[in-house]
């Protein structure tokens, strides 16, 4: 058997990884343990949500699956963060789980260049530089042009209910052991991080009249440029708290929990911390807020959202029978940690290839992130980028300001991490240019100038962006009289002022623009990335320029043998930091963990010191 | 590794003195001073920090400069953090420049402006803050501005920014949170929103009341300007002489000689005053008349305090009348000299300034300095320049402009209301400023602005 790409796990990374690589008409193999579960969600039952949502949009531009998937098994959306401006919009949906993963196989196996095979892979093989071949547990060899790694949680996963503990890549399945010693074989390190679960609960033990209901919104956005039917809500969430007797049963078992007695030693996530760690580090704070998520329509069971916990599972019971309507509710499976192996993605090059091994690549948890979006980003890069090599073909690299992804992947790559890495719109320099309305015109031309994308659809979305640019132009050159705008709504004009100018006003809405021009508003989805862009203008200019003088001097070379031990002004940590890495450029020496911008000019300033001793006329006075 | 080049230059000022300075600093700085000394083994040998008595000679020739003393000071523990000599000689200029020169002959090179702070600051002996600093000391004028000077220079002012700095933190952390964890926050949002809000606000007006005071203590770098003025031939050039203690002014009998203004800065109780001689102001056909007399008006505008003098031998015109209501209305200050004392009583002239304008009576032909005179002025000007004492951020130029910077990015924070995204914008903007104020993070071009400001040998 030989294949040009051959992808390990049939998680949210392999999947998209799989899909994308096959669109270039490439022979592709998903090996997976169970084929049935591919497209599993393993924990929450929602896609999307703040940032994440954007990187979804950003998948489907650039031709992955996950936001026409969850447009299509999606059962409850909601737009979060609509309170607020359209730069931080996320949208999140609740998934059928069954039906999604279902509807991935199906997507996948329409796709006649995919192939599939069950079982375990144990070793990779190498020649020279490049990887050769992956050997699975039966002993069959597979040829490979390419690999995509993305194991998620399963490498060497050990899951942990109270402190028993028992081997598994999640709760129910076996993990894959073996493979993580074959890749440290190549050179390539591996550590260890830790997430975790709630308990799911049977929804006929809930009684809902004592929760507040959370409704989908009455227009739902779709996740997927290409979807076209309506959205519709089939569920609803529920919301309730914790309370002070809960936060009790959790301190009086610490001793119970294998985070707090020691059991557990990897780091887990910072921000999606589990109940115990809440409690612990943040307090009663009158109450943690949780979320009851219906799982699927064809099933009671739901997910506590917010309780992720591992304490042992008749404290779980006691958990939740502690909180307001779940007092009779039973638990169907209980919380669990689970600790695995990741491998530190500063071993990876910016289009997800190992440095070490030539077309071996890495995407999705094992690269010490967390979430399905997150995931499944690397996961379609990682794929392109595989079949690229495959053809001999120029990779793809996303920077900073072009996606959420090419921050995520240049986070990863130049940072590292050592607790599985959640996105936040804060993370994002670009924060107001990353927005979830642009995704499209930011990424889509990419991904149809290397092939990803039919030419039809690529035609049919450039017709979204031209019709938007021509109401662009046409407000900016059409004046609105004083007499057609005040008293209109909220902020007078005094002279005839340009609708453009007008619409950048935090108060005024696109709405009442067209209604003062007399124009045709056009669709939700144009009048929305129309106003975006009015309204963000100004400050995406001051971002972008604070930016390239930031990239500039990022650039700036660090002299071949410059000796760090004579800049005075930094920290001996620090000078031991920079000894040790040699830094060749000024972006190099801050993205070691623990240098500080402040270091950073220091250490400019004497580079130019350096090079002004060398070339420099001297201003001579008198003397 | 190139090495760093050892720099020379006379820290001392230009003008003839008893002695002059020459400082050295870099890695050559003991050698090339020992190079130039008579008793060079004693110079190797002498402790750091110690002074010791020599003949300056000037290499390659035998002769003895001068008779000087030296002191060596040992990395890290001198001004720059470099090795660093101070060579103190006699006050002559020459002296000076060959002993400067006989350094250059022996691996020194010339000083850049402010080189010496530069390097105390690029290997960590002082702040950017504290290197501004001293450069506000050297050319602070009055007490209030060297006062501030020094408390910037003590890192006075660093917990203030530094207060900002963390509370503009806090806001924005509160801003992130709600933004990322909007659905998971449990407080309820206008609470918080009021109370950021609030915060910005204090912040505005603390960055609106230093930008004030750096302008009062501003006024006073710039002098308090006082302007004697009159109508003509009543002495006012007189009064010009005897304040500053010598003949500036040509004084004549003949109507308008004064046709230009004079100024001079003297010094009230130790703080610089300009005083400005005016010229007549009269209804006058001649134009070089007429245009100092324009220039008299524009004069009265801008000052601080005005001395109206008259003269007790001629009857109170309405011109007078008129110069002193126009003055009062425009809530100028305004004291009166009656002059001439010798020629009539003042008494008929006393009725011309009323009971608001406070006057004296003086004969200045005949009784030159009268302290009394002197107190007058003073008593009725201190009110006036002798500022209380506030202390500012603000120290320079470049302080100002970041803070107003910063002000423009709170309003623009404190005007958004919903958009938590573009607060957070204007957040994160002043967070980078005070990082600038600080000097913790800062550009190349930032530094050479501020230390070409500073003078050679500093």
């Amino acid at each position: 058997m030989q294949f040009d790409v051959v992808v390990i796990g049939g998680g949210h990374a392999g999947i998209e990884a799989a899909w994308i690589a096959a669109q270039k008409k490439l022979a592709v193999l998903l090996v997976t343990n169970h084929i049935d579960l591919i497209g599993q969600m393993s924990c929450n039952p929602a896609i999307g949500g703040i940032a994440k949502g954007n990187i979804v949009r950003e998948i489907d531009a650039l031709g992955g699956l996950m936001g026409r998937a969850i447009d299509a098994f999606g059962i409850h959306f909601k737009m979060l963060n609509s309170s607020k401006g359209a730069a931080v919009w996320g949208n999140r949906a609740q998934a059928d789980k069954q039906r999604y993963r279902n509807g991935i196989q199906k997507m996948l196996m329409a796709q006649k260049r995919i192939c599939f095979l069950q079982g375990m892979v144990v070793a990779l093989n190498t020649k020279g530089e490049s990887i050769y071949s992956i050997i699975m547990d039966s002993g069959v060899e597979v040829r490979a042009k390419t690999v995509v790694l993305a194991m998620g949680t399963f490498l060497n996963g050990l899951c942990h209910i109270g402190l028993s503990s028992f081997a598994g890549g999640r709760c129910g399945e076996p993990p894959s052991c073996g493979l993580t010693k074959s890749i440290a074989e190549l050179g390539i390190k591996s550590g260890r991080l830790k997430t975790g679960t709630p308990p799911r609960i049977d929804g006929r033990t809930v009684n809902f009249s004592k929760m507040q209901a959370q409704e989908g919104d009455a227009e739902p956005w779709p996740f997927s440029f290409a979807t076209e039917h309506k959205l519709k809500n089939r569920a609803v969430c529920w919301i309730t708290k914790t309370n002070s007797t809960t936060h009790a049963i959790i301190r009086d078992n610490l001793d119970r929990s294998p985070l707090y007695s020691g059991k557990i030693k990897s780091s887990g996530p910072k921000y999606c911390p589990s109940i115990e760690d809440k409690v612990i580090r943040f307090g009663d704070r009158g109450g943690h807020t949780l979320f009851l998520e219906p799982e699927g329509l064809d099933t009671s069971e739901m997910y506590l959202n917010g309780l992720s916990t591992s304490l042992p599972f008749d404290v779980q019971e006691k958990l939740v029978n502690s909180i307001a309507g779940l007092e009779r509710a039973k638990i169907v499976r209980p919380g669990y940690a689970i600790e695995y192996d990741f491998f530190q993605p500063l071993q990876l090059k910016p289009t997800l290839e190992s440095k070490k091994v030539k077309n071996l690549f890495f995407a999705g948890q094992i690269n010490g992130t967390s979430g399905y979006e997150e995931a499944a980003g690397q996961g379609v890069l990682a794929g392109i980028n595989a079949a690229q090599n495959a053809l001999g073909e120029e990779g793809l690299m996303l920077s900073r300001d072009e996606a959420y992804i090419g921050v995520l992947i240049d986070d990863l790559t130049t940072k590292g991490t050592e607790e599985p890495y959640r996105m936040f719109t804060s993370r994002a320099e670009h924060r107001l240019l990353l927005r979830q309305d642009n995704c499209d015109e930011r990424l889509l031309p990419k991904a149809y100038n290397k092939g990803y994308i039919s030419r039809a659809f690529y035609q049919k979305r450039r017709k979204v962006w031209e019709k938007e640019k021509r109401e662009l132009s046409h407000l900016a050159k059409t004046n609105i009289k004083p007499k057609a705008w005040n008293n209109s709504g909220p902020g007078s004009i005094k002279i005839p002022t340009r609708s453009s100018v007008l619409l950048k006003r935090p108060e005024v809405t696109i709405g009442r623009i067209y209604r003062a021009i007399k124009r045709k508003l056009p669709n939700r989805e144009t009048c929305l990335r129309i106003e975006a862009n009015i309204k963000y203008e100004g400050f995406i200019e001051i971002e972008r320029a604070e930016y390239d003088k930031l990239k500039k001097l990022e650039n700036q070379a660090i002299p071949f043998g410059f000796d760090f031990n004579e800049v005075a002004g930094l920290l001996n940590e620090t000078k031991k930091k920079f000894l040790a890495n040699k830094p060749a450029t000024l972006k190099a020496a801050l993205s070691i963990p623990g240098v500080t911008p402040a270091d950073i000019s220091v250490l400019m300033i004497h580079i130019a010191k350096e090079q002004k001793f060398k070339n420099v006329s001297r201003e001579t006075v008198g003397l | 590794m190139k090495v760093v080049p050892t720099i020379a230059a006379l820290a001392s000022g230009q003008v003839g003195a008893a002695l002059a300075v020459i400082r050295v600093s870099g890695p050559l700085a003991w050698c090339a001073a020992a190079a130039c000394l008579d008793k060079k083994e004693a110079f190797s040998r002498a402790a750091p920090r110690t002074v010791g008595l020599y003949f300056f000679k000037a290499p390659g020739n035998d002769a003895r400069l001068d008779q000087v003393t030296a002191i060596k000071y040992r990395a890290p523990a001198s001004f720059t953090g470099e090795d660093m000599v101070e060579i103190f000689c006699h006050g002559s200029m020459l002296i000076a420049r060959k002993i400067v020169a006989g350094l250059y002959k022996c691996g020194c090179i010339p000083a850049a402006r402010g080189e010496f702070s530069r390097r105390a600051f690029l290997n960590n002996k002082i702040s950017l803050l504290q290197a501004e600093a001293v450069n506000e000391i050297i050319l602070s004028k009055t007490e209030d501005s060297l006062k501030n000077a020094l408390v910037q220079y003590r890192g006075g002012y660093v917990p203030v920014l530094n207060r900002w700095k963390q509370e503009l933190k806090e806001i924005l952390e509160k801003l992130e949170g709600s933004i990322e964890f909007s659905e998971e926050d449990d407080f309820s949002k206008a609470n918080i929103n009021r109370l950021l809000f609030n915060k910005i606000n204090k912040l505005q007006q603390e960055i609106k009341q230093e930008i004030n005071k750096k302008t009062l203590i501003h006024g006073v770098d710039n002098n308090f300007a006082i302007a004697i003025i009159g109508v003509p031939n009543v002495g006012k050039s007189s009064l010009f002489n005897e304040l500053l203690q010598f003949e500036r002014a040509i004084v004549h009998h003949k109507a308008g000689t004064t046709r230009d203004t004079i100024s001079e800065t003297i010094y009230l109780d130790n703080i610089p005053v300009t005083l400005i001689d005016t010229a007549g102001i009269t209804c006058t056909k001649n134009a070089v008349e007429k245009i100092g007399i324009q220039r008299t008006k524009n004069i009265i505008k801008c000052a601080d305090l005005v001395i109206m003098v008259t003269s007790a031998n001629t009857k109170t015109t309405k011109q007078e009348a008129t110069i002193i209501d126009d003055i009062i209305k425009a809530g100028i200050p305004i004291i009166g000299i009656i002059n001439k004392t010798d020629l009539c009583s003042p008494k008929d002239k006393a009725g011309l300034f009323g009971e608001k304008v406070p006057c004296f009576s003086v004969s200045l032909k005949t009784k030159p300095i009268d302290i009394r005179l002197f107190r007058f002025i003073l008593k009725f000007s201190k009110p006036y320049i002798q500022k209380e004492f506030v202390p500012s951020i603000i120290q320079n130029s470049r302080h100002e402009h970041i803070a107003r910077k910063l002000l423009e990015e709170l309003t623009g924070a404190h005007k958004e209301k919903k958009r938590e995204e573009v607060v957070a914008f204007y957040i994160k903007n002043a967070l980078e400023l005070i990082a600038e104020f600080l000097g913790t993070t800062t550009s190349q071009e930032v530094l050479d602005s501020i230390f070409q400001k500073f003078c050679i040998g500093k």
